[in-house]
C-alpha cells in the first residue's frame, strides 16, 4: 500500500469512527432505548410516528418547514449570482476580506441579529426612517414569509456566494467564446453554458443553506409574524424542552432528516461531473473602471449592494452597543465596554471569551480533521456508494440539535462525566456538528482539482508528502481557509448541544448575551457581539495573511 | 520569497488555548441550577451566593445553562443521577411539571414564617417560593398616550400590529398570559379572545428577551413583560417613559420557587441553603436585581419601585388543571394561531 492510500484509509477510518461513536451510536442507542422519562415504553414507537403522519396540521408545518428552507436556499443562489460573477472575473484591492467578512453574522447567536435586522430593516428601522425622510412610502416586509426570508438571504448568500465564486473562477473561457462565435446571446450563453456548468457548485452550496434554514429557529418565530409560519423545528423545541414529549420530538425529528436526506441524495445524484478546471484569470477592476468599461461599473454596484446588505445589520449591533438610553433619550457612550472589562472588577467575561474561542477553534479543528477523512472516503468511493456516504455524513445537520444534545446527554453524560473536562465533550460535539458544513466547502475544490496533476506528480517521481505539500495545499490553501472560518463561525454561535451539558467551566460569550439580554442589558449584549466579532477579525487577518492563495498570486505577477 | 509561518501560527494559537483550557473542576460544598438570567453578573446570583458562601464557609458551584424551562428539563432529564443539589428558579406554571416527575426531596425550613402565607402553595413542602411577581403589558407613554385599561381593550382594532407577545410554548411569561386568558375567559371563551386579538399581535416571539429589545427599539409600543419593568428603566435609565396599568379583569400572578432535589449529594448544605434564602440578606437583593417582589419582605422596597402599580385582584390557575389540561391547552392555541 501506498502512503497516499494509508492517509485515505487512516483519516477516512478515523473519521467513519468518530461519526459512529459519536453522532449514529448515541442516537440509535437513544431511539432504540426506552423513553427516558417513562422507562416502561419505547422511546420510538410506530404509534407516534403513525398519529403524526395522519394529523394534517403537523404535515402542514412539515410542509412549510420544507418549502421555506427550499425558496431561502434558491433565493440566496440568485441574490449571490451577481457577487459571484464579479468574484469569478474581479480582481480588487480586499478581495478576500470581502468573502470572509460576509461570513460574520454567523458567528453572532441569532438574536442578536434578528434585533438588529429589527433596528435596521423594521416597520420603524433605520431603512424606513430614511425612507420617509426622503419621501418615500414606508416598506413593511419583516413578520411575515418575505421577513424569513429576507433574513435567511442575509445570512446565507455569503456562503453561496463562496462556493459558486470558487466554481466560476476555474471554468475555461474557451467554451464561452464559442457560443458568442456561434451566435448565442448573453441570456442564452448563460442558460446553456454557464449554469450546467456551474450546477455542481449551485448544488453543494444549495444542499447547506437548505439544511442550515431547515433548523433555523429564532429568525423563524421573531420575524415570522408568529405560529402561521411555525417550522418542524420550532415544534421539536416545544415537545423535547417544554413539554419533555421526547419519543414525539425523536418521531418528528426523525421524519424531518430523514425526508431531507432523501432529498438531498437526490439532488446530489443529479449533480453532474465537475468540468475541467483551469488557474483563475483575473481582471482588474480598478484598471477597469478607469477605462470605463459598463461591465465594471455593474461589478461595483453589485458589490456595493452586498456589502450594505451584509454589514448594514452588523452596524445596527454596534450602534447599538455605543448608545445608552438616559432620563429619556439616548446617549454616545462607551459605558457599556467599560463595564465589560471592569464591572466589580472581576474577569469574567475574558473567562468566557478565551472558553468560547478555545472550543470554536478545537471543533474547527477536529472538523477540519474529520472533514479530510470524509472527504478522502467520498473521493474515493465509486459512483453507487457515493451519494450514501455524501447522505450519512450530512446527517448530523439536518437532525435537529435539540435532538442531538438530548442523545448525547444520555449517552455520554454517565461515562463521561467527571472522567474528562467538560470542553472536550463539548469540542468533539462541535466538531461533529460543523464538519458536513466543512465537507460542504471542501468537496468542490477538492473536485476541481485537475486531474492531470496527479499523473504529471507521478511522473516526476514526487512522494506523497512532495506531492501535497507542493502542489495539493497551496491549490486548496483559499478554500480551506474559508471552511476552517465557517466551521470556527458556526461553533462560536452554537448554543442549544452546549446547554444539555453546559457547566460552570464552560461559560461562553453567547451564553452570556443570552444572559445579559434576559436582564434588560441590550447594550452590553450588542457590546459582547462586537467583542466577539473583533476577535474573531483577528483569527481572519492571519487565515488571509496565512491563505494568499499562490496559484492566483503567481499568476497575478506574469499578467 | 517569504512564507508567512500561518500553519504554525495557527497550531501555536490552538495549544495555547487548549493549555489554558480548565481542568477538572474542584468538588464544591453545594451545587445549584438556576436560570441564566439570575446568575448573570446584574443578577442576584452574583451577589447571594457570594454571602451564602461567607455564611456557610464552603464553597458553591453555580450551573445556570438557559433559561428556567430549559433548566427544569435538565434536571428532569437527569433525575436519576441528579448533578444539583438545589434547583433555584422554578415559575408556577412549570412546576406542575416538576411534580409530575417527582424530583423534589421536601423541606420544611423555619425561616417559612416570614413568607407571605397565600404565596405558599405546596403542602408538602417540595418547593418553597423566594420572589413573585405579575406579567403586565408595558408600553411606551411617548407613542402611546392612552394605553389599554384591559385585557379586552388590548383588542381594538386601533391597535393594529402594535402589540408583540412572547410564545406560550417556548417562553414562561408566554404561558403565563396564555393562563391569563383562560383565568379571564374560561375554557369556552380563550380561544374567541386570541382570534380577536391576533390582528394586534405584531409578531409572537421566541422568549421575553426578543420581545422587550423590539420594544425598546421602539418596533411597538406595548410589549408582555413584568409589572416591575418600569422600575428597571426608572432606577438605571432614570425615566418614566415606560410604564404599566393594572388591567380590569385583575393580573395575573408568577410566583418562583427553589427546592432540594432528591438524591442531593449535600443535604444539610442544601437546606442550610433553603434557609438563607428567606433571610434579610437575600430577600432585600430580589427587587434591584431579579426585578420581582420578595416572597419574605424584610424591609421596604426601594424608590424606584412606586412606579409599579399594586395589584389587588389577582388571579391565578389551579395547578392541577394546568397539569391537567396545559397540552391540550397549547395544542388548541397553536392551531387558533396559526389558521
Amino acid at each position: 500500500m501506498t502512503a497516499g492510500r494509508w492517509m485515505v484509509w487512516g483519516l477516512g477510518g478515523f473519521a467513519l469512527a468518530a461519526f459512529i461513536v459519536g453522532f449514529y451510536g448515541p442516537i440509535l442507542h437513544f431511539l432504540i432505548g426506552p423513553d427516558p422519562l417513562n422507562p416502561a415504553a419505547p422511546a420510538l414507537s410506530w404509534d407516534i410516528l403513525r398519529e403524526v403522519l395522519s394529523d394534517s396540521w403537523i404535515l402542514g408545518i412539515f410542509g412549510f418547514s420544507l418549502l421555506q428552507a427550499f425558496l431561502s436556499a434558491a433565493l440566496s443562489i440568485l441574490v449571490a449570482l451577481p457577487g459571484a460573477w464579479v468574484l469569478a472575473r474581479y480582481d480588487f484591492p480586499g478581495r478576500r476580506w470581502f468573502e470572509h467578512l460576509t461570513l460574520l453574522p454567523f458567528l453572532l447567536p441569532t438574536i442578536l441579529v434578528v434585533l438588529a435586522m429589527v433596528l435596521f430593516f423594521g416597520n420603524r428601522g433605520w431603512l424606513n426612517q430614511a425612507l420617509g425622510w426622503l419621501g418615500f412610502p414606508q416598506i413593511q416586509f419583516l413578520y411575515s414569509l418575505s421577513g424569513i426570508l429576507i433574513a435567511h438571504v442575509f445570512y446565507n448568500v455569503p456562503l453561496a456566494l463562496k462556493l459558486i465564486s470558487a466554481a466560476w473562477m476555474q471554468l475555461s473561457g474557451q467554451y464561452e467564446q464559442a457560443a458568442q462565435m456561434l451566435g448565442a446571446n448573453v441570456w442564452r450563453r448563460f442558460r446553456t453554458l454557464l449554469i450546467p456548468l456551474l450546477l455542481p457548485a449551485i448544488i453543494s452550496a444549495f444542499a447547506a443553506i437548505f439544511l442550515l434554514c431547515l433548523n433555523s429557529f429564532a429568525i423563524l418565530l421573531v420575524l415570522g409574524g408568529g405560529p402561521k409560519h411555525t417550522t418542524l423545528e420550532v415544534l421539536i423545541y416545544q415537545l423535547a424542552r417544554i413539554e419533555l414529549d421526547i419519543p414525539r420530538a425523536a418521531s418528528l425529528s426523525l421524519l424531518q432528516s430523514g425526508l431531507a436526506i432523501f432529498l438531498l441524495a437526490l439532488l446530489l445524484q443529479l449533480r453532474p461531473p465537475t468540468p475541467r478546471q483551469r488557474p483563475p484569470n483575473l481582471r482588474k477592476l480598478g484598471a477597469d473602471l478607469q477605462s470605463k468599461c459598463p461591465e465594471a461599473w455593474f461589478a461595483l454596484a453589485v458589490l456595493v449592494a452586498l456589502t450594505t446588505f451584509a454589514l448594514g445589520p452588523l452596524l445596527a449591533v454596534l450602534v447599538d452597543s455605543v448608545r445608552i438610553f438616559k432620563h429619556g433619550q439616548w446617549h454616545f457612550s462607551f459605558q457599556t465596554y467599560l463595564d465589560l472589562f471592569g464591572f466589580r472588577g472581576n474577569t469574567r467575561f475574558l473567562d468566557s471569551l478565551r472558553n468560547s474561542f478555545g472550543i470554536a477553534l478545537g471543533g474547527a479543528t477536529l472538523a477540519m480533521l474529520l472533514g479530510s477523512g470524509t472527504l478522502l472516503l467520498i473521493l474515493n468511493s465509486s459512483k453507487r456508494t457515493r451519494p450514501l456516504l455524501e447522505g450519512a455524513f450530512l446527517l448530523p445537520v439536518a437532525l435537529s440539535t435539540v435532538v442531538f444534545g438530548i442523545a448525547w446527554f444520555h449517552l455520554y453524560q454517565r461515562i463521561l462525566a467527571g472522567q474528562v473536562a467538560l470542553v472536550w465533550v463539548i469540542i468533539a460535539m462541535h466538531g461533529l456538528l460543523v464538519c458536513p458544513y466543512w465537507l460542504r466547502i471542501m468537496l468542490p475544490a477538492a473536485e476541481a482539482i485537475p486531474r492531470q496533476w496527479f499523473q504529471v506528480s507521478r511522473l516526476l517521481g514526487h512522494t506523497s508528502g512532495t506531492f501535497l505539500r507542493r502542489v495539493l495545499l497551496p491549490w486548496l490553501r483559499p478554500s480551506l481557509a474559508t471552511a476552517f472560518f465557517f466551521a470556527f463561525t458556526l461553533s462560536l454561535g452554537e448554543l442549544n448541544a452546549i446547554l444539555m451539558i453546559a457547566d460552570d467551566t464552560v461559560q461562553t460569550v453567547p451564553l452570556e448575551i443570552y444572559s445579559a439580554l434576559g436582564g434588560y442589558r441590550f447594550a452590553r449584549a450588542s457590546a459582547l457581539g462586537v467583542v466577539l466579532l473583533l476577535a474573531s477579525l483577528l483569527l481572519l487577518v492571519l487565515l488571509n495573511l496565512g491563505a494568499q492563495d499562490r496559484v492566483g498570486s503567481n499568476f497575478r505577477k506574469r499578467n | 520569497m517569504f512564507k508567512f509561518p500561518f500553519a504554525h501560527l495557527l497550531l501555536g494559537t490552538v495549544l495555547t488555548f487548549f493549555i489554558t483550557m480548565p481542568v477538572l473542576a474542584q468538588t464544591p460544598d453545594l451545587v445549584v441550577y438556576t436560570y441564566d438570567s439570575f446568575n448573570s453578573e446584574w443578577g442576584p446570583g452574583p451577589v447571594v451566593f457570594k454571602s451564602f458562601e461567607e455564611h456557610c464557609a464552603c464553597t458553591v458551584k453555580v450551573i445556570a445553562p438557559g433559561d428556567s424551562g430549559t433548566v427544569l428539563s435538565r434536571t428532569i432529564l437527569e433525575k436519576a443521577n441528579p448533578k444539583a443539589d438545589v434547583l433555584l428558579g422554578v415559575n408556577d406554571s412549570e412546576v406542575h411539571r416538576s411534580f409530575q416527575y417527582n424530583i423534589w426531596e421536601p423541606y420544611r425550613s423555619p425561616n417559612l414564617k416570614h413568607v407571605v402565607p397565600e404565596l405558599q402553595l405546596d403542602p408538602q413542602h417540595r418547593i418553597t417560593p423566594f420572589d413573585h411577581g405579575y406579567i403586565a403589558f408595558v408600553y411606551d407613554s411617548e407613542a402611546l398616550p392612552h394605553p389599554p385599561q384591559s385585557l379586552e381593550a388590548l383588542t381594538d382594532p386601533s391597535l393594529k400590529g402594535k402589540i408583540v407577545i412572547e410564545s406560550p410554548k417556548t417562553s414562561s411569561p408566554g404561558l403565563s398570559f396564555l393562563h391569563w386568558t383562560i383565568a379571564v375567559y374560561g375554557e369556552d371563551g380563550y380561544l374567541a379572545y386570541w382570534n380577536r386579538l391576533k390582528p394586534n399581535l405584531l409578531t409572537i416571539t421566541d422568549g421575553w428577551s426578543a420581545a422587550y429589545g423590539m420594544f425598546t427599539k421602539s418596533e411597538v409600543p406595548i410589549v408582555l413583560s413584568y409589572i416591575t419593568s418600569p422600575a428597571y428603566h426608572l432606577e438605571y435609565e432614570k425615566t418614566e417613559r415606560y410604564k404599566t396599568v393594572l388591567f380590569k379583569e385583575g393580573m395575573y400572578r408568577q410566583i418562583e420557587f427553589a427546592g432540594i432535589l432528591k438524591g442531593a449529594k449535600h443535604l444539610e448544605r442544601a437546606r442550610q441553603f433553603i434557609d438563607f434564602m428567606l433571610t434579610a440578606e437575600f430577600q432585600d437583593t430580589i427587587p434591584l436585581t431579579n426585578w420581582m417582589f420578595p416572597a419574605a419582605p424584610h424591609s421596604p422596597l426601594p424608590a424606584s419601585f412606586r412606579i409599579v402599580p399594586k395589584p389587588e385582584l389577582h388571579l391565578t390557575l389551579d395547578r392541577g388543571r394546568i397539569a391537567a389540561k396545559n397540552s391540550a391547552w397549547l395544542r388548541a392555541w397553536s392551531r387558533t394561531m396559526s389558521n
